[in-house]
């Protein structure tokens, strides 16, 4: 018997070191032109089980459980683990879990509107940080 | 990895059902840094954030919860002026949104600590 996702999350964190990703994703969602690019950044404990393998679920039971109702049960805890990912594979993992279709998916626009980067192209000086936007041309995001 | 299955958790005198234990555990929590550059120290159930914004960030789940009425608590690390709110429109079963006001109600950055108590998928 599969054991359940969170018997398996705890098992991973009580055995592997956190990893910090070298990676982040720059994101626009196209139904909000006004909103600020989003900055998703993994979480260490999460990177680690995925590095590893026999943890995590596979990625589409996730998409199916996300129209799933309320309280109805869902797919992902009991799916048989993956196995082990690289950091990139890892990343594209995420992007699928934790941001909308609607933008890594569905979006047909000519806007760049993702990227995955390296953590140094981040701004660190967040004075205009809600008028940061993916820049068209470069491999960085600009205020 | 084995498993401890009993029915009921005592000391001897008082005796408590063992899913009052699991259940009433928090299934998520962190600690973020005051710019949403990622995470302080230990995390659990989290999969990552998403930095939306000047005070504004998305935490989500690895493990999903069975619905979005769970019970969130939140505090903001901070000496005086800021509070951290959670909008419930924001709530699903793998994600959640939280805010940081400060004293006149627009967002600000800060570090925030938060958990989550609930029932799991």
């Amino acid at each position: 018997m599969i054991a359940h996702l969170w018997d398996r999350l705890a098992d991973a964190k009580a055995r592997l070191d956190p990893v910090q990703s070298k990676y982040r994703v720059l994101f626009e969602n196209p139904t909000e032109p006004e909103a600020p690019a989003s900055v998703l950044v993994p979480d260490p404990n999460f990177m680690a089980a995925a590095l590893a393998g026999d943890v995590l679920p596979p990625i589409d039971t996730y998409i199916r459980d996300q129209s799933v109702p309320d309280g109805q049960p869902k797919e992902h805890p009991y799916a048989e683990p993956v196995g082990a990912m690289t950091e990139e594979e890892a990343i594209e993992y995420l992007v699928m879990k934790d941001i909308s279709p609607s933008i890594w998916r569905d979006y047909n626009g000519n806007r760049t509107i993702m990227k995955i980067v390296p953590v140094e192209l981040i701004p660190s000086d967040r004075s205009f940080r809600n008028a940061w936007k993916i820049n068209q041309a470069e491999q960085e995001i600009t205020a | 990895m084995s498993t401890l299955n009993v029915a009921n958790v005592t000391d001897g005198t008082t005796s408590v059902p063992t899913g009052y234990v699991v259940n009433g555990s928090a299934k998520y929590f962190s600690r973020t840094t005051g710019t949403f550059t990622g995470f302080i120290g230990d995390t659990l159930n989290a999969s990552s954030l998403t930095d939306d914004g000047a005070g504004v960030v998305t935490i989500s789940f690895t493990s999903n919860f069975n619905n979005s009425n769970y019970c969130i608590s939140g505090m903001v690390l901070a000496t005086s002026g800021k509070i951290v709110t959670s909008p419930e429109h924001t709530h699903s079963v793998g994600s959640t949104q939280f805010r940081v006001h400060n004293d006149a109600g627009a967002d600000s950055d800060a570090n925030i600590t938060t958990s989550i108590l609930g029932d799991l998928a």
